[in-house]
């Protein structure tokens, strides 16, 4: 059974007062009068009504209790039989935020949460279903419904992430996404509750946070900084920085209250030609996740080349000479995005994007700015620009049999005597003449490959490796070929390999720390890490709700109310009934 | 209510009464309480010729002066009348809030003083189970205080015997008197007494005190009562409907006096102790009977 208004059950203290009430005054009193004349009289008038008994079987009393029971159960709105056909629906949203791997004296805020959590599915049918979100949300913001068994399994299997959460942002999206689902029920379980709307109920777990983590990383000419905060007690703890598995430097640092230092490294070549810079801070505290800091060299990567429109067999050989270009053929355009170069050849670009350089050949027709006339015979160049496209590359001697006149506000990087012959607009180089071999024998010089690999290089905007990193929650894009690659990761602690599929992979991790990709003889490494100082120094709140209250409101939202209602009226029309024969009795 | 049942409101009180007496007392025809005898002081009678021995200060030189005769003042004689009253100081006495003993010495002090004002003698009893103190005063109403001292040292004691008290009280008593009985009457067997007392030429006059406690009482469950007078007790369970009963068997019982009393030519009253004393005196005084 349970009750619309649980409160209401504090009215069935009214019957162990009344029993109370009846203990008190059936023990005997001794009560003084002046004379026992006048009562004597009174007793021998009613010897004949059962006095004796009265001790024994007080029927009033009896009826004033059941009165009492009647009453309490009514008012607490009892509905054992009132529950509607197909069951209550609710939302549950979880915080799976970094702060809540905190630990929480013996345990963590997660496992609070969890044992909260099961609770309140414990208390469930399977009449009820159940919708889960997370916050951060995945990539299904909610899943469901399921009974509440099922949605216990799930919640035994989810841990909690190294990511940050916002976590209103989360709940309102939840709430938009399960407007379909109403009328339901919400729960919020979260180590921040304040964050939350008043009326919202919500689960606080979690308590003070006593953490050390990391706050920033800087790298510049072989010098390292390092951000490090505290958000708890004054502690000491020991830096470490590993480069490749090797300790560089370890320092004892002392960190008050909510204080900040900024620690600096380096200078030395094992830091400029370490492939894996790794910080530690050896510190126990209420959150591991970031007391790490990794990151990755970069290594200098393939530049993608697409080459649109005619084949040219020429320029396809001079750019596959060079191990750091892969060129990419397709006739018509495609996405741009996920190049460094377009090549136009001989036909003319619809839809330049502007963020993607692009070296359009021997144009049929105008695009862009750039106005393209007919085919100029012999055009001989006559002055070469100071562009660095074109600084190293001796031009002069090209013979160019024929070109394609263009007006264009665009800087000319070389002229000929009838007009320009490279103009430049922004991301755009255009040649006004075609590389083949009836027009010029350009290509068959040493000069040419060595063209297009600096211009390639130079239009791409390819920088040099670094030392780089991403932050918890964004995405990294990698290219796959194989497709027996692997991807694990391998710090602060291994786990099982996963097959990424080949093509274009995008992967956000959920947990910091050093993912390594092989893909056939190439591997690559990904440093993820936290440097959230929201997420570190989180404090807990307690909340706690009452499980019945927010059942018995999902029920009133299912319709429930009205059929519970029929049962309070019955109950206080009994108890009326004996009330009114109680007092007959008494008179 | 003081301790002091007899403090200087309690006086104040009994003055306004005596004023009240005497409003109602000049009301009635002229020589009511008027003696056959003479010697008096107060009441001109006639005039009668002076012999050897009369006393000078009765000759009436007015009329020397207007007859040249010396004629004497007669007044007439003032009759002294007895006012007894019966006072009940039992155990039972000692209840209610004021305590009926408290109230029902301020009505017997009152119509002692009353009696006092009117020239007459007044005998306040104190009995319980039989008569425990006599006070006889008489002459000046000053000497109420004599009554007050009295009257303050009396206890509530022992169960009341009012038949075996009002015997003693006639077999002791020289002249017929008006007899007021201050009791709460709490005793099964007195009826007869009266009826002899009223038979014998006395006036008697019933006066019943009763708590509101005693009257309407509240207490409820399995009560064990314990009679104050005789140490008896009685289990019973009293709920409303006891209650109930219990109210209308002391109803029988006040009506029972009433009946017995209007047959016999006796005045009776009850009263309660949360009425003032000086309105219930004046009360009855204005019904008329009690004191005349």
């Amino acid at each position: 059974m349970s009750f619309l208004w649980p409160f209401g059950l504090l009215a069935l203290l009214g019957v162990p007062a009344a029993v109370l009430i009846a203990l008190w005054r059936a023990k005997r009193r001794d009560v003084d009068v002046p004379s026992l004349m006048l009562w004597q009289r009174l007793a021998e008038k009613i010897s004949d009504t059962g006095q004796k008994h009265r001790a024994v079987i007080d029927i009033p009393l009896i009826l004033a209790g059941m009165v009492a029971l009647l009453l309490g159960l009514a008012a607490a709105g009892p509905m054992l039989a009132s529950r509607p056909a197909g069951g209550r629906t609710f939302l549950l949203v979880l915080d799976r935020s970094a702060s809540m791997q905190m630990k929480q004296n013996d345990s963590s805020r997660w496992i609070q949460a969890m044992r909260q959590l099961q609770k309140f599915l414990g208390q469930l049918t399977d009449d009820d279903a159940v919708h889960l979100a997370t916050s951060p949300a995945g990539d299904d913001v909610r899943v469901g419904p399921m009974p509440p068994s099922e949605a216990a399994e799930l919640l035994r299997a989810m841990r909690p992430t190294d990511r940050s959460a916002d976590l209103a942002d989360d709940v309102a999206r939840a709430v938009a996404s399960a407007e379909s689902l109403k009328p339901f029920s919400m729960i919020v379980c979260t180590d921040s509750p304040d964050v939350l709307p008043p009326s919202m109920p919500a689960i606080g777990v979690g308590g003070p946070a006593d953490n050390l983590f990391f706050t920033r990383f800087g790298f510049s000419g072989g010098t390292i900084l390092l951000g490090v905060g505290n958000a708890g007690k004054p502690r000491t703890a020991n830096l470490q920085l590993i480069a490749d598995g090797r300790m560089l430097e370890q320092r004892k640092i002392s960190l008050a209250n909510s204080a900040e230092s900024t620690e600096m490294f380096g200078g030395t070549d094992d830091v400029e030609n370490a492939r894996l810079l790794e910080a530690r801070l050896v510190a126990d505290d209420s959150l591991q996740a970031d007391n790490y800091f990794y990151a990755v060299r970069e290594q200098a990567q393939r530049l993608r080349v697409m080459l649109i429109g005619h084949d040219n067999a020429w320029l396809e050989s001079a750019i596959a000479v060079h191990d750091g270009i892969e060129l990419i053929r397709s006739a018509k355009e495609a996405s741009a995005d996920s190049y460094d170069l377009l090549i136009y050849n001989g036909v003319a670009p619809k839809n330049l994007t502007g963020r993607t350089p692009a070296v359009v050949i021997d144009p049929p027709e105008s695009f862009g700015g750039i106005a393209v006339g007919g085919a100029i015979r012999q055009p001989k160049v006559t002055s070469v620009s100071g562009d660095p496209l074109t600084d190293d590359t001796d031009l002069a001697d090209i013979a160019v049999e024929t070109a394609r006149g263009i007006t264009a506000a665009a800087g000319v990087l070389v002229a000929s005597d009838k007009g320009p012959l490279v103009v430049r607009d922004g991301n755009v180089l255009c040649l006004a003449f075609s590389i083949g071999r009836e027009n010029t024998d350009w290509m068959l010089k040493a000069g040419f490959p060595v063209f297009w690999a600096k211009m390639v290089e130079k239009l791409s905007s390819q920088t040099r490796a670094t030392l780089v990193h991403h932050q918890i929650g964004s995405r990294a894009s990698v290219r796959i070929s194989e497709r027996n690659a692997t991807l694990k990761r391998t710090k602060p602690a291994g786990e099982p390999a996963s097959k990424p599929p080949a093509g274009e992979f995008v992967f956000r991790p959920d947990l910091g720390g050093v993912y390594e990709l092989t893909d056939g003889a190439d591997t690559r490494l990904f440093a993820f890490n936290m440097l959230d100082s929201r997420e570190s120094s989180t404090t807990g709140s307690w909340k706690s709700i009452d499980h019945g209250t927010i059942g018995n409101a999902a029920s009133r939202a299912a319709g429930g109310a009205a059929a519970a209602l029929m049962l309070a009226p019955v109950l206080v029309s009994i108890g009326l009934a004996l009330a009114v024969a109680q007092w007959c009795l008494k008179r | 209510m003081p301790d002091d049942p007899f403090d200087t409101t309690f006086m104040r009180k009994l003055e306004h009464l005596e004023i009240a007496f005497r409003r109602l007392r000049s009301g009635r025809g002229a020589g009511e309480n008027v003696g056959k005898g003479r010697g008096g002081r107060t009441e001109f009678r006639e005039h009668r010729r002076y012999t050897t021995g009369d006393d000078f200060r009765y000759i009436d030189w007015n009329v020397f002066g207007r007859s040249d005769s010396l004629f004497v003042k007669e007044y007439a004689r003032e009759e002294r009348r007895t006012v007894a009253v019966l006072l009940d100081a039992s155990g039972s006495m000692s209840f209610g809030s004021p305590a009926k003993m408290l109230y029902a010495k301020q009505i017997a002090a009152a119509f002692a003083y009353l009696a006092l004002a009117a020239g007459d003698e007044a005998v306040v009893v104190v009995f319980s189970d039989g008569i425990d103190k006599s006070i006889t005063v008489a002459g000046q109403k000053s000497r109420i205080t004599q009554v007050f001292r009295e009257l303050r040292g009396v206890q509530p004691r022992a169960r009341t015997r009012i038949e075996t008290s009002l015997k003693e009280f006639y077999e002791s008593i020289r002249t017929r008197s008006f007899v007021v009985l201050i009791s709460d009457l709490m005793d099964s067997d007195c009826k007869a007494s009266l009826a002899v007392l009223s038979a014998r030429g006395f006036e008697p006059c019933v006066i019943q005190v009763l708590s509101r406690g005693e009257a309407d009482p509240r207490q409820t469950g399995r009560l064990r009562l314990k009679d104050s007078e005789t140490g008896e007790t009685r289990q019973i369970w009293v709920e409303g409907a006891e209650l109930q009963e219990y109210k209308l068997i002391l109803n029988q019982f006040i009506e029972g006096w009433k009946t017995f009393c209007s047959k016999h030519g006796i005045d009776f009253a009850t009263a309660f102790t949360d009425m003032p004393f000086d309105e219930f005196v004046l009360g009855r005084l204005r019904r008329g009977g009690v004191l005349r």
